[in-house]
């Protein structure tokens, strides 16, 4: 084959080292060291291909190498940005090459995948396979990150979720001291500090707004899961534009003049950067950014200035609900001549042992707890307690993006719709929504 | 259609230096002379069929039947795509805004283009490192320049934001790339930094070669100033103008990098130009059956707004 | 008439004899302030951004917020971290590339640019063909190209990509070289005739020689056109030692954390190249068509 990817090598430094011996005793202990055993040598020397969003880039320099390890198979890791990652596995695949086995696309295109024959089912594997533990897989996350219709095609590979981050200093000065609890108290407090800084460069909050539905999408799932809404009803029909979600779209609107300016060119990098130099109150975002924001070699001027709490809820009181907004699930190929050696790898990929120690590795994967086990992690526990409280929210409820066929396209067409909405394209919430809502009913029911 | 038109074009942008007659004295053509032709332009043809024909084959077959990305031609659906795409306001605004855009584009490089030209042929001191100077932009990769506009129109301590605060403190923030009637014109502002240089070259080496004769007849004969400019040098480059115009339109009309870096079609639908829209039905969607069908609308789009152009591109040469 | 527009294209500017000779005396009438005032007024509209993007590359992510013009103590990481990153491997990429096709490019093109504009083979069908391919966006056709690379087996590679670039520019080598061909006295290809010399023989020893300040002029044009190139890079080379240098900056674009600095750097450093050849180039093109072949 004239495949000329190269492995990536995780960068070797000192901490790197230390989180993979303590990962290793970690799968010695907790018995997964037998898994790996039970196919050790099977496939040695052969070569594994994975397709990964580039922000995984990482976790996938990890896993490579411990697989290697564990194994001898080769593990070549390419990346490609978050929103390319389904079609450049489907012109893999359409095209004939089938250069890759494996990957990790956000969950909502699994239906799409599967519908083109981009990714084959693995029901059978999984049901052969008791070792995965399917009920450990935190309940809300298992269920969309793995299933279209009644065929499982997909593992909880990142669970990702966004928390609340707050900077304490500004908050502080500006006399909270409470982050708030509902979307109407956090708008007041971004509001309240927009007004007394703004004239020096701090806001009250970054807004992820940029029009990608991992962005502005995922703000206002946020809300859409604060508000109890829900994008479809429990027969599968769409219901998107409901009082839950036209009033998570005004919440939306009622602080996009009050944040970071300007939301709509707010990207990751833009409101993860202006985050980490202490510009902004209030940001939503994955809790690896806790990780990070502890890290002044990153660049971060946050160090121990911030917390994180739960995405807020309509009204105090309420148990809090996350929101699956990106969130990565493993997949095999559909063309993949390896079948065989994939599906051991995303089993192992998505096992207790390597989830727990990629929650906690450094430098930071940006991975989150898939697993009612590695949730419970103590390692987890005793470095992040911030952060694995807010995951507990998983366990909670959670709001799912839809899946299944068109649902990539869904996504978009609701992002677009909100993105003219916010940028006073159209009159009002509800009619924004409506149109969605007919638009989701074509793509969606049938 | 199209190809038709660009033939014309073609003609127009690259006149025949070899007066035609020279071309038309030939002796016919031994056998093997034949077979060396046909052998010669074998690359040619076999580039077209690769190039042209078999990804026109696959659009209409596309657009002709439900396609997604992964599993193209599924069922024959008549011209349930077009209707899909003719009926669909995001087709219709994303065709009007592209045509809009070309238009303007290509308009503001022409006449910035031209006016440099002429400034650069009546200064003296259009030496060497002006035209290097000149060449700089048009050479800069598109996702670059995108890069660059951008940089100059962030809100946080961009170019722009920057002067403007300087030289009125307090005002507000200018974020042209999030607003939805600005946006379309910052991405025009670089595409015309980028591409208005090429015009500037090929008017300037228009002028150039102007036949100092006939001028300087002009001149004998009275003619000053405006005068000879009007009545003799702009008819002498107005071929290159337009035709300068025409390559500026096609460009603008398939604007995509600059889009995708600086706006990705946003805020909103408001930069959604017709190759960001195909991108994103075919590549984030998945439809490519639609993709398709809009591709070909655009075609038809672009040859029916560039044959006036080609006409007076026409009449220009034959006058 | 005809013979006195010598309109053209940029090739032909580039190279034009008339260029640099007429430079010192470009009309007969006086210099104009305005003119000259347009001029610097168009180099500083050039220059600016460009100067700006380097102004950035040596500021910090906070220097930057703060809407300064001038870092006050450069900041060479910026740099340096450009440097340690796959950009230069990317570069490196972009040229192989460029390079490669822009060869490909010239080899495919100048036997059928020459047959066409001088004997019209394929007659007007084919030469008004020639350019349709330029005129949409190339979008769609990613996808039957992609099968065709996988049956030549070159997917995912540098290779497939060069091939690609051969092919997607071959029209546009075709309609430039064409006004070049058509500048060659037709005298010298029939004393090449009458001299025996058959059709290969006069395109090889007779046309191509005349040529090759055309042909580098076309080659670097289309070297330009292929190292820009986005679209097709982003979906044939995805794996890190094939990337692209505009693939990898766009996929920068996307990455969590924004480092603006390290952004401007790895775009200077890709453009630097560019600028290079065609300033050096530029020099080379106008004193080799002076005392080069065409000079008769």
């Amino acid at each position: 084959m004239s495949i000329t990817n190269t492995q990536r090598k995780a960068s070797r430094s000192a901490t790197g080292v230390a989180a993979m011996t303590l990962a290793l005793s970690a799968c010695g202990a907790g018995g997964g060291g037998a898994e790996g055993d039970a196919f050790e040598g099977e496939h040695e020397g052969e070569e594994l291909n994975i397709l990964l969003n580039a922000s995984h880039e990482g976790a996938g320099d990890w896993l490579a190498e411990q697989f290697e390890e564990e194994t001898g198979v080769t593990v070549n890791v390419t990346t490609v940005p978050y929103d390319e990652i389904a079609s450049q596995l489907t012109l893999d695949q359409q095209s004939g090459a089938n250069v890759y086995d494996v990957s990790a696309p956000w969950y909502v295109s699994l239906g799409d995948l599967a519908a083109d024959g981009s990714i084959q089912p693995i029901t059978e594997f999984v049901e052969d396979t008791p070792e995965i533990d399917v009920d450990d897989f935190i309940p809300t996350i298992w269920e969309p990150y793995a299933y279209v219709d009644d065929e499982i095609y997909g593992l909880p590979f990142d669970g990702d979720i966004h928390a609340l981050f707050y900077n304490t200093e500004i908050l502080e000065r500006n006399g909270f001291d409470e982050p708030p609890a509902t979307w109407e108290e956090y708008a007041q407090q971004v509001q309240t500090i927009t007004e007394n800084e703004s004239s020096d460069g701090i806001y009250g909050a970054a807004v992820f707004g940029e029009q990608s539905p991992l962005i502005l999408g995922a703000s206002f799932a946020n809300r859409l899961a604060g508000y109890g809404g829900e994008f479809l009803d429990e027969n599968g029909n769409p219901v998107i534009n409901s009082p839950e979600a036209v009033a998570s779209l005004e919440a939306l609107e009622e602080i996009w003049n009050y944040a970071l300016p300007t939301p709509a060119e707010t990207d990751f990098g833009a409101g993860n950067s202006a985050w980490f130099a202490g510009n902004v109150a209030f940001i939503e975002n994955w809790t690896d950014l806790g990780v990070r924001s502890q890290d002044p070699d990153s660049g971060s001027e946050v160090v121990d200035q911030w917390g994180v709490t739960y995405l807020p809820r309509e009204s105090e009181g309420e148990d809090p609900r996350a929101s699956l907004v990106a969130g990565f699930s493993w997949v095999v190929a559909g063309n993949t001549d390896n079948a065989d050696l994939a599906q051991q790898f995303i089993a192992w990929a998505a096992s207790t042992e390597v989830n727990s120690a990629l929650l906690t590795a450094l430098p930071p994967t940006g991975i989150d707890p898939n697993r009612l086990s590695s949730l419970e992690d103590q390692t987890y526990a005793s470095d992040f307690p911030e952060l694995q409280e807010v995951n507990e929210s998983t366990l909670h409820g959670a709001l799912a993006w839809p899946t299944g066929p068109n649902a990539t396209e869904a996504a978009q067409i609701l992002t677009d719709e909100l993105a003219a909405y916010l940028s006073g394209q159209r009159d009002s919430a509800q009619e924004t929504l409506d149109t969605v809502q007919s638009e989701w009913e074509r793509l969606l029911v049938d | 259609m199209s190809t038709d038109t660009l033939q014309r074009a073609e003609a127009a942008v690259a006149p025949p230096e070899a007066p035609e007659k020279s071309q038309t004295f030939r002796r016919r053509p031994r056998i093997s002379e034949r077979f060396h032709h046909r052998l010669f332009i074998a690359p040619s043809v076999l580039v077209l069929l690769v190039l042209a024909a078999y990804p026109l084959v696959f659009i209409a077959s596309a657009a002709l039947t439900q396609s997604s990305l992964g599993n193209p031609f599924q069922e024959f659906v008549g011209t349930e795509n077009f209707q899909t795409a003719l009926t669909s306001s995001a087709v219709q605004n994303s065709l009007t805004l592209g045509t809009g855009y070309a238009f303007g584009v290509a308009a503001a490089s022409t006449a910035l283009g031209t006016a440099t030209a002429l400034a650069l042929w009546r200064s003296l001191r259009a030496g060497a490192f002006v035209r290097t100077v000149l060449l700089l932009p048009m050479i800069v990769p598109p996702v670059i320049v995108g890069i660059l506009w951008s940089f100059i129109f962030s809100p946080s301590g961009g170019l722009l934001d920057t002067l403007i605060r300087r030289f009125t403190p307090g005002s507000g923030t200018y974020a042209i790339l999030s607003d939805t009637t600005w946006a379309i014109f910052g991405v025009a502002l670089a595409d015309v930094w980028e591409w208005t240089p090429l015009v500037v070259l090929l008017v300037f080496t228009a002028l150039l070669s102007q036949d100092p004769e006939i001028t300087e007849a002009a001149q004998l004969d009275g003619a000053s100033g405006f005068q000879l400019f009007r009545h003799i040098t702009l008819p002498m480059v107005a071929g290159t103008i337009v035709a300068a115009f025409l390559i500026r339109l096609i460009l603008a009309f398939k604007v995509f990098d600059l889009v995708y870096v600086m706006t990705s079609g946003g805020p909103g639908s408001s930069t959604q130009v017709p190759a960001y829209l195909i991108w994103r039905s075919a590549l984030q969607n998945f439809d490519v059956g639609i993709a398709a069908t809009i591709t070909l609308l655009l075609a038809v789009v672009v040859t029916v707004v560039t044959i006036p152009i080609f006409l007076i591109t026409k009449r220009l040469r034959d006058d | 008439m005809t013979s006195t527009i010598n309109t053209t294209n940029a090739a032909k500017a580039l190279s034009s004899r008339r260029f640099r000779k007429e430079i010192p005396q470009p009309c007969q009438q006086k210099p104009s302030l305005l003119a000259s005032g347009w001029v610097l007024l168009s180099l500083v509209a050039a220059l600016v951004p460009l100067l700006y993007l380097l102004s950035i590359s040596f500021m910090t992510q906070g220097q930057i917020a703060a809407g300064i013009l001038l870092p006050t103590e450069p900041a060479f990481r910026n740099w340096a971290n450009a440097w340690h990153s796959p950009i230069p491997q990317g570069v490196l990429n972009s040229l192989i590339a460029a390079a490669g096709g822009a060869i490909l490019t010239l080899t495919f093109a100048l036997p059928g640019a020459w047959t066409i504009a001088r004997h019209r083979t394929g007659g007007k069908a084919l030469s008004g063909l020639i350019l349709s391919p330029w005129l949409l966006p190339p979008i769609v056709a990613i996808i039957p190209l992609l099968t065709l690379l996988r049956i030549l087996g070159l997917t995912n590679t540098l290779e497939g990509l060069t091939l690609i670039y051969a092919l997607i520019n071959v029209p546009v080598a075709i309609w430039l070289l064409d006004g070049f061909i058509r500048r060659i006295p037709i005298e010298v290809e029939e004393a090449g005739r009458i001299d025996g010399a058959n059709e290969w023989q006069l395109l090889t020893r007779v046309v191509v020689p005349m040529l090759i300040p055309a042909l580098i002029a076309v080659g670097v044009i289309v070297a330009i056109l292929n190292y820009n190139e986005f679209l097709f890079a982003t979906f044939l080379t995805q794996s890190q030692d094939t990337q692209t240098v505009p693939v990898l900056l766009a996929g920068m674009l996307s990455e969590r954390v924004q480092d603006f600095g390290r952004l401007a750097a790895s775009s200077l450093m890709a453009v630097i190249p560019v600028f290079t050849i065609a300033v050096l180039l530029q020099r080379y093109l106008i004193e080799g068509l002076t005392t080069g072949a065409v000079k008769q």
